[in-house]
């Protein structure tokens, strides 16, 4: 899984410019599975299914990524960007950012030595910054970079000690590696006839840039779903209490699978939630809560309403300096979701 | 009928938000003759289809939003005045003095009342006034106001459509109807023998309310493509912070991520073959028109957005330029025609 | 009715834990309907069949959900922190007896800082004492994820008018069993649908509405009332009859079910008034775009202080609207 996860981690997928991830995955998977398609807006279905009619569960995990898109290039061929997702933009400033053709520019920051004690203390805005390429001036910049295009975080594996790993959309992509494991194990599940539901695998797009909905909405109506299980990293801050109460730092880097009861999108099936809890109880899995009941939700709340409703439980994989250019994990709770996910769905019990 | 006349009758017809039934038949008569087939459904979507006639052609939505901001009567004073409420973003700023017609049983003028500059207080001149405080002033007794126009009752603005010497447009309700217009004029100028689609015109309502009513007719008609076309920011001091485009400058394609990417690069390669003049503009994460509902509706529809450049919007008089109505016009039929009407073509090669 | 009320305001059932309160009214309807049955939400859908060839579906909704909190966090010492389901008004919750649903009590305290001078209600100030000894004594009685909510009650006042919680929006439960009760006849296919999770977002109604793909639907919730002092302007007063919704920030309600429910009230001589919200919204917004769209419209019970713990309603506004929702079952709608 380790080296799965780089290779994922190292490939750029901008929400909607998924396509590099994609093909990835659907190699990965491939032989695996009964079919894997791609639905009408892109996102990536795997399926393998018993024979018999059982109950069809849904496991999904976004292939997307923050990043941005070229707004403007001005006549000096500096670039304008507007950003795609909750990028914080002090993480950018003077950061190395890649073009999916693989341009690569640096993010504008202005010299402290300039700055007025007023700016130092202010965030920078992002109509503020631009990306520096290099480029003499407009047209030598269009030769490289069009109005339109995206880019990311410069891609980057950075292992750190105690299998600690920092990269750019690791936390995403982590989850993605658990699923694709997943997928293996299901299909050795099947070959040995002991797979007793209907899985339908869904790696979704757009995740980071969701409005109203999220786009796996679409495979959530197409698929039907009775059951489904949401993989995604869950934001956590165990370096910086808030203050000096302790509940206000929640989930902990390196402590297991994040389990929540409810979020702002969704309240979770009781059921699930109680039934995940036993079964981290009775196989030894490390899980942990998160920080309120509140927080802000994942794409569970798109599918849990989706059509006539599906009941829906979330699994949080841990990480620190979500959305930046270096993300956290580590790799133990990676493991941990992965152990998980194949309890939860190759568990034959009730 | 020209795009203008056309424009100027769709901007004659009242369909305040909510309320769009209110000319439903004065709307399917204008429309239905054109098209094989009329749908007007339960939360107010007009549904205009033209059928190519062969078996599972794949069905085409084009989109264009017709319902209007408006306003509703909240309620009634002792004097008979009205006090109203916002249907859609109507900017409180533009209302005082402004001629209204409040929609009863019959069309009933009004004019909101302003107190004269002189009566003024300093403060009073510094401040903006409030929605809930404005009065429409419609001449009757509470009496009479409550039979002619009850609480609930819709309100829009007075439908004046005036042609500018330089060729502009001028009036209310153009924000969406000038799309509706150069749509009709694209759609009905298709030979559908020609097509291997069925097209489906959706002039849909509530949009103006955060988007209401699109979604249950994508479920309903399933369609394989959609285009929405609606209007966007024409360029204008101050708009630099918004995007905006040039006007006159044909219509605006969407760069965004969030719709359909080789549907949007389709149309651009279009126009540009047909020589169209066209723009485009960066929208990342989203496009806050129907575009963005229909891309997720009902398991998926690959969606792209067309816009139409409009000064002045939500107010009494957005204005639009013609030849972008028809550049927008050609835009459209260019794209149905050269995505759909291939077949006949390759089967002559072919032949 | 009195005494109906109650039955129906004391059962749990904070957003997304609806199974007590369900079960409830699953058992006062099931005489009057032909079937009765959860969806995967826990929606509890009552369906009467209607007379004649090819009926047309017609949906009332009212949340059977209430506003609460969830245990989010228990600490060294055994206190527990919460996390609001729904819009829970804080400063009026405090120093209540709260209950949660295995029958565990606490009481909701801000904490004691808060009780100075500068007072900042945030959620995450507030916590719940259940005289719990030590982390491990709460974490027997409590676990994350449990549900809770102030304790509820329901009392006389003067003349018509009751108070106490919640009354949102079991009094529209209520009024959905006595509309299947006094109905004389049942023209189309009529589902009674008690919905959950409305208060974080009318999710319920999303779902259920989607699988009815009604015809017509009409939302029962609570409204507003315009005449307490120094209260926002509203022309709705307590008593003076069943408010027809028009509009609130979520939905403008069909002009044709608006004027259908004035009909049905004017032929009963039901006294009604009309309601314009500009803030809130109710289920009616989710019946209305639902699958493929429907004529939707809602009534709403006139009342003051919603989302607290006492909430006043008159009676005689309740039995209107009973009686108009008992006169749409008895209309064929075509």
């Amino acid at each position: 899984m380790k080296e799965l996860l780089k290779t994922l981690a190292l490939e750029c997928a901008p929400s909607g410019r998924e396509k590099a991830v994609a093909k990835l995955i659907e190699k990965e998977i491939t032989p695996y599975c009964d079919s894997v398609t791609y639905d009408k807006i892109g996102n990536l279905i795997a399926v393998i299914k018993p024979r018999k009619k059982c109950e069809r569960v849904m496991v999904c995990a976004h292939m997307d990524e923050v990043g941005f898109m070229v707004k403007n290039i001005n006549n000096e061929g500096r670039i304008n960007i507007v950003l795609l997702g909750a990028v914080e933009t002090r993480t950018l400033s003077g950061r190395r950012v890649r073009f999916l053709d693989g341009t690569v520019g640096v993010v504008s920051t202005k010299p402290i030595h300039v700055m007025s004690n007023n700016e130092e203390e202010r965030p920078t805005y992002e109509d503020r910054i631009y990306i520096e390429i290099g480029a003499k001036n407009r047209a030598e910049a269009e030769n490289m970079v069009k109005i339109g295009d995206f880019g990311t975080f410069e891609p980057k594996f950075t292992p750190l000690a105690g299998e600690t790993y920092a990269g750019k959309a690791i936390g995403g992509r982590a989850c993605v590696s658990a699923l694709i494991s997943l997928i293996k194990e299901t299909h050795a599940a099947k070959k040995a006839k002991n797979l007793q539901k209907e899985c339908y695998f869904v790696f979704s797009v757009k995740r980071e840039i969701a409005r109203k909905l999220f786009a796996v909405e679409t495979a959530a109506f197409n698929i039907r779903p009775q059951t489904a299980l949401v993989l995604d990293a869950m934001p956590v801050c165990d370096y910086y209490p808030r203050d000096e109460r302790e509940q206000e730092i929640g989930a902990v880097c390196g402590e297991g699978i994040v389990l929540s009861p409810a979020d702002a999108k969704t309240l979770y099936d009781r059921t699930l939630f109680a039934s995940a809890v036993s079964l981290c109880e009775k196989e030894g899995i490390a899980y942990q809560y998160p920080r309120t009941a509140s927080g802000e939700g994942n794409e569970s709340g798109s599918i849990h309403k989706s059509t006539d409703g599906v009941r829906t439980l979330s699994v949080g994989l841990p990480a620190r300096n979500l959305h930046s250019g270096a993300e956290i994990i580590k790799y133990r709770d990676l493991e941990a979701v992965s152990t998980f996910v194949k309890a939860w769905l190759l568990s034959n019990e009730d | 009928m020209e795009q203008k006349e056309l424009l100027f009758a769709l901007s004659k017809t009242m369909s305040v938000v909510g309320f769009e039934a209110y000319d439903e038949e004065a709307l399917t008569a204008l429309f239905a003759p054109y098209f094989d087939e009329h749908e007007y459904d339960a939360i107010g979507n007009h549904i205009f289809i033209r059928r190519c006639g062969k078996e599972n052609a794949p069905r085409v939505l084009v989109d264009t939003h017709y319902d209007e901001i408006g306003l509703m009567v909240k309620s009634i004073t002792e004097e008979g005045f009205l006090h109203i409420c916002n249907l859609g973003g109507v900017d409180a700023r533009i209302l005082p003095a402004s001629e209204l017609v409040i929609y009863g049983k019959e069309r009933i003028p009004g004019v909101v009342l302003t107190k004269p500059r002189e009566l003024m207080t300093k403060e009073e001149k510094k401040k903006l006034v409030p929605m809930d405080e404005l009065l429409v002033d419609i001449g009757m007794t509470k009496e009479e106001a409550e039979l002619a126009a009850p609480i609930g009752t819709p309100v829009g603005f007075e439908p004046v459509c005036t042609e500018l010497k330089t060729g502009y447009l001028a009036g209310k309700g153009f924000d969406n109807k000038c799309s509706a217009a150069a749509v009709f004029d694209a759609l009905t100028s298709l030979d559908m023998k020609k097509l291997s689609c069925d097209i489906y015109f959706s002039m849909s309502g509530r949009e103006e309310v955060g988007h209401r009513a699109i979604s249950a007719a994508v479920y309903r008609i399933r369609p394989d493509l959609a285009l929405v076309l609606d209007v966007t920011f024409g360029n204008a001091p101050g708009s630099e912070k918004i995007c905006s485009s040039d006007m006159r400058g044909g219509p605006v394609v969407s760069l965004t991520a969030t719709l359909d990417t080789e549907l949007t690069d389709f149309i651009l390669d279009t126009a540009k073959k047909h020589g169209i003049p066209v723009q485009s503009v960066v929208e990342a994460m989203a496009t806050s028109t129907h575009a963005d509902d229909i891309y997720l509706a009902a398991g998926g529809v690959p969606t792209a957005l067309i816009s139409i450049p409009t000064w002045f919007m939500h107010t009494a008089n957005e204005m639009v330029h013609p030849d972008d109505m028809k550049a927008t016009s050609e835009l459209v039929s260019a794209v149905i025609m050269d995505k759909f009407g291939a077949t006949s073509e390759k089967e002559e090669a072919e032949a | 009715m009195f005494t109906q009320l109650k039955k129906i305001v004391m059962p749990m059932g904070v957003s997304g834990d609806e199974g007590d309160i369900s079960a409830v009214l699953a058992a006062e309807i099931a005489p009057y309907v032909d079937k009765v049955y959860n969806d995967a939400l826990g929606n509890l859908i009552a369906f009467k069949k209607g007379k004649g060839k090819k009926p047309k579906k017609l949906m009332f909704a009212a949340h059977m959900d209430e506003i609460g909190f969830m245990a989010s966090y228990i600490d060294e010492k055994g206190y527990i922190r919460l996390s609001r389901l729904g819009g829970i008004n804080y400063q009026a919750a405090a120093f209540s007896e709260v209950i949660f649903k295995n029958g565990t009590k606490g009481v909701l305290v801000p904490e004691a800082r808060l009780m100075g001078g500068q007072r900042e209600y945030r959620p995450e100030n507030y916590y719940v004492d259940i005289g719990a000894k030590s982390k491990k004594d709460a974490m027997r009685r409590v676990k994350i994820g449990d549900t809770c909510h102030v304790a509820p009650h329901l009392f006389k006042l003067a003349g018509s008018r009751v108070a106490g919680r919640p009354i949102d929006d079991r009094i529209g439960c209520m009024m959905l069993v006595e509309a299947a009760k006094a109905a004389v006849t049942f023209e189309n296919d009529t589902y009674f649908v008690f919905t959950v999770q409305e208060e974080v977002g009318v999710r319920g109604a999303k779902t259920s509405a989607f699988a009815i793909a009604p015809d017509y639907a009409v939302a029962v919730d609570i409204g507003g009332a315009g005449d307490v002092p120094a209260c926002a302007p509203l022309a709705v007063n307590l008593g003076e009859g069943i408010a027809v919704k028009i509009k609130d920030a979520m939905v403008i309600c069909n002009p044709k079910m608006v004027a259908l429910m004035k009909q049905i009230a004017q032929d009963a001589k039901i006294p009604y008034q009309t309601e314009i919200l500009e803030g809130g919204g109710t289920d009616t917004c989710m019946l209305q775009q639902a699958a493929g769209g429907c004529i939707a419209g809602a009534i709403s019970v006139p009342t003051r202080y919603g989302h607290s713990a006492v909430e006043v309603i008159d009676m005689n506004d309740v039995a209107g609207g009973i009686g108009i929702l008992a006169g749409l079952c008895g209309t064929k709608l075509d």
